[in-house]
């Protein structure tokens, strides 16, 4: 499913949750804003969700 | 509130400090992304898991390996040195019988019996005959009871 998100969603998303990063951290990280960071994961894990309950 | 926040999805990653007042359908999406964070992590720790596992696999496996070709080296050696045994042996000089280094009469101080030395033949070949001399005195000294009585006298005199 993961293969499924766009490229920036995928990086930020395995920076989370694989790294354990913070939001900010990922912001310093990444160059990105933290609210875009938290866009771009919440887009993602929407899709995620919605997906599992396709599935489900 | 808007349900496609992304500040519900913070939210419920624990970004934000503040607590939000949530109605039950927030809740719910505010779980479900949760569980959906839940179920990453452990893909995400997954792999990782496996590679240790198979790190530890390959580790023991060397380990294994190493001992197998330890004993097999050790075993080969071993052969080795039992091949080379008759070898060795059949290329050693067999000592020549030699003549009796000394001829002994022993009497027994106290006892009219003759000693067991008496009996015994030396060969000329010296640890057969060191080997049959303890046993005889060990004999004579059963019989008799003591060393202290075992007297041994040359047959005929030795010249240096």
């Amino acid at each position: 499913m993961l293969e499924e998100l766009p490229e920036n969603q995928r990086a930020v998303i395995a920076l989370k949750f694989q790294n354990g990063l913070s939001y900010k951290q990922i912001s310093q990280q990444t160059g990105l804003s933290v609210s875009n960071v938290g866009f771009l994961i919440h887009t993602g894990l929407k899709t995620l969700r919605r997906a599992l309950e396709v599935r489900q | 509130m808007n349900h496609d926040d992304p500040k519900l999805t913070a939210y419920a990653l624990g970004e934000l400090d503040e607590r939000l007042d949530l109605d039950s359908s927030a809740s719910v999406i505010v779980e479900e992304t949760a569980m959906i964070a839940r179920i990453l992590i452990r893909h995400f720790q997954r792999p990782r898991r496996r590679n240790r596992l198979l790190r530890y696999s390959f580790a023991a496996s060397l380990m294994f390996a190493a001992t197998a070709v330890g004993l097999f080296l050790w075993r080969s050696s071993d052969r080795q040195m039992i091949a080379v045994g008759p070898n060795d042996a059949a290329t050693l000089p067999v000592p020549a019988p030699a003549a009796a280094i000394l001829h002994l009469t022993p009497a027994l101080a106290e006892s009219a019996e003759p000693s067991s030395i008496s009996n015994t033949s030396f060969r000329g070949i010296r640890a057969m005959d060191v080997d049959q001399l303890v046993t005889a005195v060990l004999q004579d000294a059963s019989r008799v009871g003591s060393f202290r009585s075992l007297r041994l006298t040359p047959e005929s005199p030795v010249a240096f």
